[in-house]
This record gives structure tokens, C-alpha cells and sequence, in this order.
């Protein structure tokens, strides 16, 4: 691989929209983390608390957790949620984003 | 990114039509509720899940469904896994809830225990014995101290087969007792009117047991059904009760070139289309037209709308390979007038309402024209994939039927001999002469066992002859079947030309020496008969014979029952008070003796006959 190819295929790794094992991209995911919580498209940013959201409850962790299941194949338990305190961390446990970025 | 909001809304709407996304369903139900709950005219009903595992999001999802189809829930559910001892201990809250429908939520994971490896067949069978008895004192309680309909899960198959493919053949194995399980639950369905099969063994195997249950979901929140697959299952709960509500469809109205056959009969010429076992596209038109005569024979009306000259659409269903044949057909519109034109006036020939039909058309084209103008008209994407059309029907749950009745199966039959009195009727001028020569005789008299299941179907369907629009469960029905305090009258109309069948209702309560008219319908097939008048001619009598001195009655309106509004001001009757802001107006009438009968042209029995024809009674459990 030439020393652009490579260029060109970090950059991909790095942009935003990259799109993660399952084929969702960040931004998509937060979008639909935005319908879960029935607020307005976009309103997610990723570094919200949990605990400052209105309709984080056991009704939206389990869609959380199924559509962790389906769109990205990672299956995702209760214990692993307690763990979480932001939007970040469900984004992590999504594998969304690496933990490195 | 701008969202269109119309466009959203439109999507939130459709959501929970085909082609159906679970994922998106779970994500935005919120949303989605609030632009069901904008629906008017919705019917209120109270329905309380027992559960035998965790059931939060099959209320949720359920809600959904429900809503689309015009039923307005609420909710009564049982603690964590208390589904038999919420029925079987005194429970002054479920008692006090008085649900319409009960729904049990079990699955494989509340047998109480299955048999041993290698344990004898009889003692398997005790096991059945032991489990079926849990259930019935269960079912007994629920019917005798609530009345309500019950819906209840069979048994779905386990994600596991220890005994791998013995499991199925031996007597011990767990997928052969569930199976002998469901078998019991079905007969036991099969002979109570009020108690019907929720079928997740179907279901389960539909959706895929892989997606139907995972041990993430049960071990963390004893969810026995994933949230993804609790979306098939909630629809397929929402389609029973929209079904004992009277909400499924009646009318398929069908589109004939490459919708009936393959090719277009104009330009091809019938021995030019596809259909037929010699050909594989044309097999899948052959096995589609199965179908739909398989949906006519229990009870839906089909009608053909198609861009055809008149000849050519008879002579292609006149193909020595068609299952459908012209007589199938109610309607027949085959002509170049836009489809929505043609389903208007094939509305209005059955006197069906728009929202009983489904329309169903290979060309994008003509299905957007029909449901931009016709938007009460259910018209599912089918594609132009015949080998999908049935597919798509069925997982809209369009027909969805409870039961079957043997009215069902004369419905066609019915519709056509409608045909030949319209035909008669032309050859008179004066339309009094015409009711003579019909030579109509009713038989009228209060609800019997045999006529319940038929009774619950009008009272549940009918929409426009309906003074109140009452909905009753078949249990409420055979409640006031048997209430002294109640006068139930049924009736039944045939002339020359044939039997309508029951084709109307009355309940009334009495009241000192009041009848007050809950409900009084008349079936669509015998409007402009004077039936009307016989049924007032047979209640008067069981006034006069009771020593009741008025009977009182209400007209509530609804979008459908217009033609009804003056009723009872036709019948004598003189109004109560003013008309109410919500168009409610009470009337009475005074009933002074001797009483003249007001029907001329009907002749009267006063009893049903409880010997009519084995065919008329019975009650037939299929599945299309």
C-alpha cells in the first residue's frame, strides 16, 4: 500500500462519520439514541450524563440494548449499563467508538 | 438535516404497516403513540395481562397496535410472573379493573414441569392432566367471576433440544409435550366461544427462535420473547382483538393483469397469459388466486377493479386454469374509469363502508392514485412479486377472523341473490308492489345459544343501521342472553329469492315499566325490507306481554350511522330534551293499545326456528 493509500485510510478511521463493526456511524446512532429518548433529532452530542436524562429508563435501556444487538451484533447486559454514566460510555459498550479515540 | 415534519408524521403513521421495522417500531414509540392517539372515534376497551414473565414491552408495543386499529387500551397487568395467583386469590384491583379482554402471557417457561427422560407415556399423560387442570381452573375463574374474553398463549418451542430430534417423537421430550399442550389449549378454544389461541408457536418458528428469545434478555430481565420479536407478537395479539372488536376488513378488491394472471389480457390474448402449473410465474399466480378463493369461501367479498375492456377481464377468468371465476365476484368493474371512481361506486353497490376494503395492484401508479384519493382504503405495498402478494396480506392481517360462522360461508351467496332482487325491483313502478312480490317472511324472536356467535358478529361489524354502535364481547352477549331484566330480540329475514340470515338485534333493559334500547342494528343486506318494522312490531309485543307501557331509546351518532338519525321520530317516537351538544337525542314512545303492526309486507314468525338447517347453525372452526 502506497503512502497515500495509507493517508487515505486513516483519515477514514478518524472521520466522524467512520462507520463502526455493525455499519452505523456515530452520528446515526445518536439520532436514534435521540428517538429512544423521544427528543429531537440531533439533540445527542455524546457527553450528556445519564442521569440528566428525562426518559433514561428501563423501557429505553432495553431498546438501547436491542438495537446494539441488531445494528451492531454486540450483545450488551444490565451490568454493563450500571457501568455507564454518559452517552459516551453507551456509545463504547455499542462499540460506536474505540475507547483509544 | 431539515426534517420535513409532515413527511415524519406520515412515516410515524405508517410505521406499523407493511413492510414493518421492529427496530424502529421499539426506537420511536413514543412518538408514534402521540400521533396515534390523534385518531378519533376510537373504541375504548379495558384489557388486563396476566403475565408469566416480564411483560412491560409487550404492553407498550401492544398499545401501538391497538391504537392503529382504532382501539383505545387501557391497561390492567398482573405482578412479575403472578398470572395464576392474581385470578385465584381474591384481587379486589383486577375485580375492580373489569377487563373486557383477559390476555395470559405465558410461554414454555411456566410449565410446571415437564417429563423425565425415559418416564412411560401414561405418565406423561398425567403430567398433561396435572397441567391441564391448572389452566382450567384458571380459564373457569376468569369467565365465571369476570366475563371477559380470554386470549391465551399457546406454548412457543424452546431455543434448545437436549434430546436433539427425539425431542419431537418421544413421549418424555420436551417439544413433543408442548406440542400435546398446544393441542389441549386448542381444543379447549375450540369449544368456548369467549376464549381464544394466541398462537407464538407459529410464531416463534416464524420469526426464528434465534430472534425469538435470547438468554440476555431472560436472565437479565426474564423476558421470555426479545423486544424485536414482542413487536410480532403484540400485532398478532392487536389482529384477535380487532377482530372481536370488528375491525377486519371485508372486501378485497383485486386488479386483474399481473395482479390475477401474468400479461395483460388486452394486448397478450388469454392463451397468451401466465397461469397455470406449467409455468413458474404462472403457478405463483394459480397458488394466489388459491388464496383469495380460499379468503371468499370464509366470508370475504372480493370485487375486481381493473383498466380492461368488460369482455376481455371475463374471458381471461374464463382461463381453463383459473381457480377465480366471475361468479366469485360481488363487484365487477372492468372498464377505463380511474380506480378510485370504480371502488367509490363499488363501495356503494355492497353498502360497504371504504374503510372495510384493501385494495391490491401490482402497478406503484395506480395503488398511490387510490391512496392519495381514497386514504380510508387500506392499500398495502405489494410490489408486483405476486409470489409475495399473499405474504404481504397476511402480515397486514387484513381478514384476521376469531371465529368462522356458517354466514361467513354464504356471503358471496348472499351478494348475489342481492344482484337478482335489484334486478327484479327495476321491473316494478311502485316499489310497494315490489316488497309484495318478494314474498319476505322474518322470524323474529329473543337470543338462543345457536345464533350468539352470529349475533357478537353483527353487533361488532355493523356500522351504519346502528343506533348507538354498542360494542359487546360474545361473553357480554350471552350475559344478557340470560338477564331477565333484559329483552333480546333477533331476527331473521328470507324471500322468494333466498335466506339473508340474522340480519338484526335488539337489547333492551327494563326499567319499571320502561324498555330502554341499548342497541338496535340491521345488517347493510336487508336495507328499504321494512325489517325494521317487524323488529319494533315483535318488541312492542313483548312489552304489551311484559305489561311495559313506553320504550325509550337513543341515538348516538358516529361517523357511519347517519342514515339513522331520524329513526325513531319515523317510528312515532317523540323526541326527550333537546338534542345534546354531542348530538346524542333521546326519544319515547308511548305504546297505546290496541298497537297496529307496522309492518305490510312481511310476514312474521314469532319464533326462530331452532331447527333450522344444520348448515345455518353451525359454527365452523377453519383457517384460511
Amino acid at each position: 500500500m502506497g503512502d497515500q493509500e495509507i493517508k487515505a485510510s486513516v483519515v477514514t478511521m478518524n472521520d466522524a462519520s467512520a462507520k463502526s463493526v455493525g455499519g452505523k456511524s456515530r452520528s446515526e446512532f445518536l439520532i436514534e439514541l435521540d428517538e429512544i429518548l423521544d427528543l429531537p433529532a440531533g439533540t445527542l452530542q455524546g457527553n450528556e450524563r445519564l442521569e440528566d436524562l428525562d426518559n433514561w429508563d428501563s423501557t429505553s435501556l432495553i431498546t438501547f440494548i436491542a438495537m446494539a444487538e441488531t445494528n451492531c451484533d454486540v450483545s450488551i447486559s444490565p451490568a454493563q449499563i450500571v457501568t455507564c454514566s454518559t452517552v459516551a460510555d453507551l456509545l463504547r459498550l455499542a462499540k460506536i467508538e474505540s475507547r483509544a479515540s | 438535516m431539515a426534517v420535513d415534519a409532515g413527511s415524519e408524521r406520515m412515516q410515524l403513521g405508517a410505521a406499523l404497516r407493511y413492510p414493518i421495522s421492529a427496530a424502529d417500531i421499539l426506537r420511536k414509540r413514543q412518538a408514534i403513540k402521540r400521533e396515534l392517539l390523534k385518531k378519533t372515534n376510537l373504541v375504548a376497551t379495558r384489557i388486563a395481562i396476566l403475565g408469566g414473565s416480564t411483560t412491560s414491552e409487550l404492553k407498550s408495543i401492544l398499545e401501538l397496535f391497538l391504537l392503529a386499529e382504532g382501539i383505545e387500551p387501557t391497561f390492567y397487568e398482573s405482578g412479575y410472573m403472578r398470572y395464576s395467583e392474581e385470578v385465584q386469590f381474591e384481587n379486589p384491583e383486577l375485580w375492580n379493573f373489569k377487563p373486557d379482554v383477559v390476555y395470559i402471557y405465558t410461554t414454555w417457561h411456566n410449565v410446571t414441569r415437564f417429563p423425565e427422560l425415559l418416564e412411560s407415556e401414561a405418565e406423561t399423560e398425567r403430567y398433561i392432566r396435572n397441567e391441564m387442570a391448572r389452566f382450567d381452573v384458571l380459564w373457569e375463574k376468569i369467565h365465571t367471576r369476570l366475563g371477559a374474553v380470554i386470549i391465551q398463549n399457546n406454548f412457543d418451542l424452546p431455543r434448545l433440544r437436549p434430546l436433539g430430534n427425539l425431542e419431537a417423537a418421544q413421549s418424555f421430550g420436551q417439544i413433543h409435550y408442548l406440542m400435546r399442550l398446544n393441542a389441549e389449549f386448542a381444543k379447549h378454544a375450540r369449544s368456548r366461544s369467549h376464549f381464544f389461541i394466541n398462537d407464538i408457536h407459529y410464531l416463534s418458528a416464524q420469526v426464528g427462535l434465534s430472534a425469538w428469545s435470547s438468554p440476555n434478555y431472560w436472565y437479565s430481565f426474564h423476558m421470555a420473547v426479545t423486544p424485536i420479536a414482542t413487536v410480532a407478537l403484540a400485532a398478532n395479539v392487536a389482529a384477535i382483538v380487532k377482530s372481536i372488536y370488528g375491525k377486519s376488513k371485508k372486501c378485497l378488491i383485486l386488479d386483474l393483469d399481473n395482479t390475477l394472471w401474468g400479461g395483460v389480457i388486452g394486448d397478450d390474448g388469454v392463451q397468451n397469459l401466465l397461469l397455470g402449473r406449467d409455468h413458474a410465474v404462472g403457478e405463483a399466480y394459480l397458488n394466489f388466486q388459491q388464496y383469495v378463493k380460499n379468503l371468499q369461501k370464509r366470508g370475504v367479498i372480493l370485487a375486481v377493479c381493473s383498466k380492461n375492456d368488460l369482455e376481455n377481464a371475463k374471458e381471461g377468468l374464463a382461463h381453463p386454469d383459473s381457480v377465480l371465476k366471475m361468479g366469485d365476484f360481488s363487484a365487477f368493474k372492468a372498464n377505463w374509469n380511474p380506480k378510485p371512481q370504480n371502488i367509490r361506486e363499488i363501495a356503494a353497490e355492497l353498502n360497504l363502508g371504504l374503510d372495510s376494503m384493501v385494495f391490491v395492484d401490482d402497478n406503484p401508479v395506480e395503488r398511490a392514485l387510490v391512496a392519495e384519493a381514497l386514504p380510508e382504503v387500506a392499500v398495502p405495498e405489494v410490489g408486483s412479486d405476486v409470489s409475495l402478494f399473499a405474504e404481504i396480506l397476511e402480515q397486514e392481517r387484513y381478514f384476521e377472523a376469531h371465529k368462522v360462522v356458517q354466514d361467513d360461508l354464504n356471503r358471496a351467496a348472499f351478494y348475489s341473490l342481492d344482484a337478482q332482487r335489484k334486478a327484479a325491483e327495476s321491473s316494478f313502478a311502485n316499489y310497494g308492489e315490489f316488497l309484495s312480490s318478494l314474498e319476505m317472511t322474518a322470524e323474529i324472536g329473543p337470543f338462543v345459544p345457536v345464533y350468539l356467535e352470529r349475533i357478537t358478529q353483527l353487533i361488532n361489524k355493523t356500522n351504519q343501521f346502528n343506533l348507538t354502535t354498542k360494542r359487546l364481547t360474545s361473553a357480554e352477549v350471552e350475559a344478557f342472553s340470560q338477564d331477565v331484566g333484559f329483552i333480546t330480540l333477533c331476527g331473521r329475514l328470507a324471500d322468494k329469492f333466498g335466506d339473508n340470515g340474522l340480519v338484526s338485534v335488539i337489547i333492551g333493559h327494563i326499567l319499571d315499566d320502561t324498555v330502554e334500547i341499548d342497541l338496535w342494528l340491521m345488517s347493510c343486506r336487508v336495507f328499504n325490507r321494512e325489517m325494521e318494522l317487524a323488529m319494533f312490531d315483535a318488541l312492542i309485543e313483548q312489552c304489551q306481554i311484559r305489561g311495559i307501557a313506553k320504550v325509550a331509546g337513543v341515538y348516538i351518532p358516529s361517523r357511519k350511522n347517519g342514515i339513522v338519525a331520524e329513526f325513531y321520530k319515523s317510528l312515532g317516537f317523540n323526541p326527550m330534551g333537546e338534542k345534546k351538544f354531542d348530538g346524542h337525542q333521546s326519544w319515547v314512545y308511548n305504546i297505546r293499545a290496541p298497537y297496529s303492526p307496522k309492518t305490510r309486507h312481511i310476514r312474521r314468525n314469532t319464533e326462530l326456528s331452532l331447527t333450522a338447517p344444520a348448515a345455518d347453525n353451525a359454527t365452523v372452526h377453519s383457517v384460511a
